[in-house]
């Protein structure tokens, strides 16, 4: 009787206590800076050009846009057709959509800015009532690419000030200074519905640790946490959020170096990497070892690369290539240091290598890693997209591979394979991103390949525990 | 060197040496105290690391038995005891927990020695940490001395291991200190003295492994040798090292004192090192103010030195000029010293002395006076005894002649008369002689051959010499030829040498061999007569040149006491060396040029100069190399040996008088 009676009140109080609530201000940290929205301006870096992608899906939107599953769903189009060899897409716009300045979305708007986001191999036109894109080679995959990456639908004012279709519109933008802040208020008359908090506060290039210090002490609603911290906040009673595997951490090998010329001594590296202990210890399991550059999840062929931990045989190869590296002018190592992740990476590759034999010194560098000059250098790669070839394009453009057709998955295997195979670069890791959350914070549901839905997110009572109110 | 200066000198070395000692005294001594107090500096210091060292094992002892002792640790202790442990989760915890502690090094070590986290380098996890196992109870020992080593660097460390027990199984937990300039900032040093840590993880003396309080020392190169050598003896050493050049020179002694670790092994070493400019500079201010003092001492000295040196000479510099005066021949000299001291007492002595000489002196004149009087009256009663006794006895013939008939009486009267003509004409003579040695010249000098006086006096005595009926006499002459001309008065010369030589006939009545020797003698022309008559006893040797006094029947005594003023006015010196049964040898040494007469005896020999049609101005080069031979001649002699057929002399003994 008692407990009938409990189970009823509980059911009747369920459903008010998840009830999204509209209002407040949800206050969000994150490591970069400065921070570029502009999408004409994305920057190179993959990891930067992710935090871009974030902060302008809440102020823009695309055509399509990615479904849990990574299929594309209608967003600013409500529907696209194309011929048969996939040379012209036909993108219709939704009606009654309005930028955040109160302009109604049109086409004259639409191709102009997918024009100069997609290049000059591609020609955007219209119709009546729709977008138009051709390009002189198939484009099949063009729909996935349109609703990932940069491809946002924006508007420019005559004073250079952008405006979007998004759930937030920009009020403030300091990027002066360091940590710089932002505002986002909620764009009222988003054709998605407006969002659930007022504004978000953004505070840029706040560093990880201040970010564990303002979510431990209430501080901040949403913060990056490196994937070696995640276990340590959450035993602090940090309620923590990750992805699937999107990262890469990868060793790229200057293999003009000429120690590093022969394939022998690439591939010993690659042996002596105990590339489960940096998954399991160094990032706390947040992330796998990686076999390929893209994660199993998305690429599916990923077991197909073969790698091992062979120290014996790492040495092997050292004493057979006849050479080895001075111990007074060792190889260097270079990493992100402002990525404490890459740090203990770096540093356990350099253990590694030195127990093989290979005299390594880890160098963190504060500039653009991907062009310094170094014997080897850790690479943190942005998985951009759930599609295997969007993904690869995005990875392979960087390292310098050559761009092939990736139509087909054999296609994508064999571009994968290809720096792999001679041990230019060499992949590590793939690493979850995570977030560590305040207690008032509701609904958190992004996508399992990472990012924001801060649309979605609304901001509850705070939890007395300090925990996951779930 | 006079009295006076060695005095001086002796009062100045005196004040130096006395200074010279007082200022090595004082910089002994206070070098022994600094050295003393700077090793009890040492010790302290020496004593304050230990200490400190002590403590702050203890500290990290403390801390690590507070982490094993924690709940959290002994969770995870029993968490890793279990199957399929995951000790990825405490990945991270040592690095936690070490900022906690306050520990530079935390490493969380499984039972079977796989290192589960470390805080110093956390990449390391996995590997295997031997060393710790092989421990059994870690929880009783205290701290030690050990190498750590980081990804980029080795470093010295203080470590403390305890151990978590759970089941069979232990957990280690590894924490220390880095032992390193901070450590030797919480040294408290004092003035002058500095701490040093060589942390020795590499082979060999590597110059970045010396650190200070503040960080890397300067100029570490100086004391290599000092670590290289407590690197291989693993002893406490000391060693002083002069650090800087110049002006910047500073002498620090350093004790170097080996740390070792576990396994004895060396793993650092720590100099605690003092300077010696505080000592330096007190030896510098006491070689100062010595060096002043001493010139001050020795100024005072001098002055002191001079004023009683001067007082104490004075009076014996006038007894020296008093007793040059006494032997100078002014017997009545005295000294004026009023002082009571024995140099009084010296002057009363001296003054005494001279007057006591000057008395017995008149006394002897007068006596000798006296006793030549006597001589002469004795004498002159002798010869003209000897006369008158014949005129008595001739007056009294004639007397009795009167009472013989007329011829008888003419006979007599005429004999008689003859021969009271002959005694008085003895008498007149006798008379003659004394009158004669009355009336002795001063002599004329002029340059005199000394030879061919010889030769002449000689061949004047020839004819005696060789008399029929008489022992024959032997003349040998051993004339010097390169003697040089003396001046001298040829007449009383050759009548001193007629003297000597007849004196020498005379003391040979049995016949003999006369010796008549020149040569050059320091400068003087000497003169022997030499004979082989029986010889003089010391006592006639000893009167022989008195006036008067003779050896002979006949003799008047006036023959030697001539010769003897001859020579006298010549400045000549007069001496016989004979024995009894040996013969006489009369010596007289002339100088070659009588004093205040050189102008004269140039004077003698510029006639010859003009003489050979020479100039003026030659004439006085030829005088000047005329001079010169004869010093070269003088010089010569000296070396010249004895003539051949001398006589040796060393076996017969030897009397002379002079």
């Amino acid at each position: 009787m008692a407990l009938s009676f409990a189970v009823l009140i509980c059911g009747l109080s369920a459903p008010a206590s998840v009830r999204p609530k509209r209002g407040g201000t949800l206050r969000v940290q994150i490591k970069d800076h400065p921070v570029v929205i502009d999408p004409r301006q994305w920057p190179a870096a993959s990891n930067q050009a992710a935090t871009a992608e974030r902060l302008d899906s809440l102020v823009f939107d695309r055509l399509a846009q990615l479904d849990e599953r990574g299929i594309p769903r209608p967003a600013l189009a409500i529907s696209w057709e194309h011929d048969a060899s996939f040379h012209r897409w036909q993108f219709r716009l939704r009606p009654g959509v309005k930028f955040s300045e109160g302009s109604p979305l049109t086409l004259m708007e639409a191709a102009p800015a997918l024009q100069q986001l997609l290049g000059p191999a591609f020609d955007v036109s219209t119709n009546s009532d729709s977008v138009i894109i051709q390009a002189d080679r198939p484009l099949p995959g063009l729909l996935a690419q349109l609703a990932t990456g940069r491809y946002f639908i924006y508007r420019a004012a005559e004073d250079g000030s952008l405006s979007g279709t998004g759930p937030f519109r920009v009020a403030q933008w300091a990027s002066e200074g360091s940590p710089s802040k932002a505002v986002l208020v909620a764009n009222e008359s988003c054709w998605a519905g407006a969002p659930f908090v007022d504004k978000i506060e953004l505070t840029m290039g706040v560093d990880p640790q201040q970010q564990a210090n303002a979510i431990s002490f209430g501080n901040a609603d949403v913060v990056e946490l490196p994937a070696s911290q995640v276990r340590r906040a959450a035993q602090r009673g940090v309620r923590t959020e990750s992805s699937d595997p999107v990262d890469l951490f990868a060793l790229v090998v200057d293999t003009a170096r000429p120690f590093l010329q022969d394939v022998r001594i690439r591939r010993a590296i690659s042996l002596a990497i105990d590339r489960a202990s940096i998954a399991d210890v160094i990032l706390q399991h947040q992330g796998t070892a990686a076999r390929g550059l893209l994660p199993n999840w998305i690429s599916g062929y990923a077991s197909l690369f073969p790698v091992s931990f062979d120290l014996a045989r790492a040495k092997e190869l050292l004493a057979a290539s006849g050479s080895e590296p001075s111990h007074s002018s060792p190889l260097v190592l270079n990493f992100d240091s402002g990525d404490a992740d890459a740090g203990a990476v770096a540093d356990r590759v350099a253990v590694n290598l030195r127990e093989a034999g290979i005299s390594v010194v880890a160098s963190g560098q504060s500039w653009d890693v991907k062009n310094s000059k170094a014997d080897l250098r850790l690479d943190r790669y942005r998985i951009a997209s759930p599609d295997s070839g969007v993904a690869l394009s995005g990875l392979l453009k960087p390292l310098g591979e050559p761009s092939t057709e990736m139509e087909t998955l054999e296609q994508s295997y064999a571009a994968e394979r290809a720096p792999i195979d001679v041990f230019h670069v060499i992949p590590l890791v793939h690493v979850s991103e995570s977030y560590g959350l305040s207690s008032q914070v509701r609904d958190w549901m992004p996508p399992r390949w990472g990012g924001w839905r801060l649309q979605d997110v609304w901001l509850g009572p705070p939890s007395k525990s300090g925990g996951a109110p779930q | 060197m006079s009295f006076r200066t060695k005095l001086l000198a002796f009062f100045t070395l005196t004040t130096v040496a006395a200074v010279t000692m007082v200022a090595w005294g004082v910089s002994v001594y206070a070098r022994r105290a600094f050295e003393e107090f700077d090793h009890q500096r040492t010790d302290a210091l020496v004593a304050q690391f230990r200490r400190e060292y002590a403590q702050r094992g203890d500290e990290v002892a403390r801390r690590v038995q507070g982490i094993a002792d924690a709940e959290a640790t002994v969770r995870m202790a029993m968490d890793l005891n279990r199957p399929q442990a995951d000790a990825s989760q405490y990945y991270n915890d040592a690095r936690g927990i070490a900022q906690t502690q306050q520990l530079d090094f935390l490493d969380i070590v499984a039972d079977d020695g796989t290192l589960i986290s470390s805080s110093e380098w956390p990449a390391r996890f996995g590997y295997k940490n031997d060393w710790v196992g092989s421990e059994q109870d870690w929880n009783s020992k205290n701290a030690f001395l050990r190498r750590v080593d980081l990804p980029d660097s080795v470093e010295l460390a203080l470590l403390a291991v305890r151990t978590v027990k759970v089941g069979d199984k232990r957990l280690f937990l590894i924490g220390g200190q880095r032992l390193d300039q901070n450590f030797l900032a919480t040294l408290v040093l004092p003035e002058g003295m500095r701490a040093l840590l060589y942390r020795n993880l590499e082979q060999g003396f590597v110059p970045t492994a010396l650190t200070d309080a503040q960080g890397q020392a300067g100029q570490p190169d100086q004391l290599a040798p000092l670590i290289t050598e407590v690197q291989s003896t693993k002893r406490e050493l000391q060693r002083t090292i002069t650090t800087g050049v110049g002006r910047d020179a500073n002498s620090e002694t350093f004790n170097a004192i080996p740390l070792l670790g576990r396994d004895d092994g060396l793993l650092g070493v720590l100099l605690v090192g003092s300077s010696r400019s505080e000592l330096i500079q007190l030896l510098t201010f006491i070689r100062a103010l010595a060096l002043l003092v001493g010139g001050g001492a020795i100024l005072l000295g001098l002055i002191l030195g001079w004023w009683i040196s001067a007082r104490v000479t004075r009076p014996i510099e006038k007894l020296a000029a008093g007793a040059r005066e006494v032997a100078a021949g002014h017997w009545e000299a005295s000294v004026d010293v009023h002082s009571r001291d024995e140099i009084g007492q010296l002057a009363d002595a001296f003054n005494e002395m001279t007057r006591q000489l000057t008395e017995q002196r008149e006394r002897l004149v007068q006596t000798e006076r006296v006793a030549a009087w006597r001589e002469l009256a004795r004498r002159l009663a002798h010869e003209l005894k000897n006369p008158l006794f014949p005129l008595q006895l001739t007056v009294e013939n004639l007397q009795r002649a009167r009472e013989q008939t007329s011829e008888q009486f003419d006979e007599i009267f005429f004999e008689s008369t003859a021969t009271l003509r002959v005694e008085l004409e003895n008498l007149k003579a006798i008379v003659s002689r004394f009158s004669d040695f009355a009336k002795m010249p001063p002599p004329e000098f002029e340059s005199v051959d000394v030879n061919e006086c010889v030769r002449g006096v000689v061949k004047l005595f020839e004819p005696q010499l060789a008399a029929v009926g008489r022992p024959s006499i032997a003349p040998e002459l051993y004339l010097d030829e390169n003697l040089p001309r003396t001046q001298a008065d040829p007449i009383l010369l050759r009548r001193a040498l007629e003297n000597l030589v007849l004196n020498s006939l005379d003391a040979m009545p049995a016949g003999g061999t006369l010796t008549v020797r020149t040569s050059q003698f320091n400068g003087s022309v000497r003169l022997e007569v030499a004979d082989t008559g029986p010889g003089l006893t010391p006592e006639e040797c000893a009167r022989l040149f008195t006036p008067y006094y003779t050896s002979k029947r006949h003799g008047t005594g006036l023959g030697l006491a001539i010769v003897q003023s001859v020579v006298s006015d010549h400045g000549g010196k007069i001496s016989v060396e004979s024995a009894p049964g040996a013969g006489a040898t009369f010596r007289i040494d002339l100088p070659v040029v009588q004093p205040g007469m050189q102008d004269k005896k140039d004077a003698f020999e510029l006639p010859q100069d003009r003489g050979a049609g020479k100039g003026r101005g030659n004439s006085k080069e030829k005088l000047e190399e005329k001079l010169e031979e004869k010093l070269d001649e003088l010089r010569a002699s000296k070396a010249e040996p004895e003539p051949p057929g001398k006589p040796p002399r060393e076996d017969r003994p030897i009397i002379t008088a002079a």
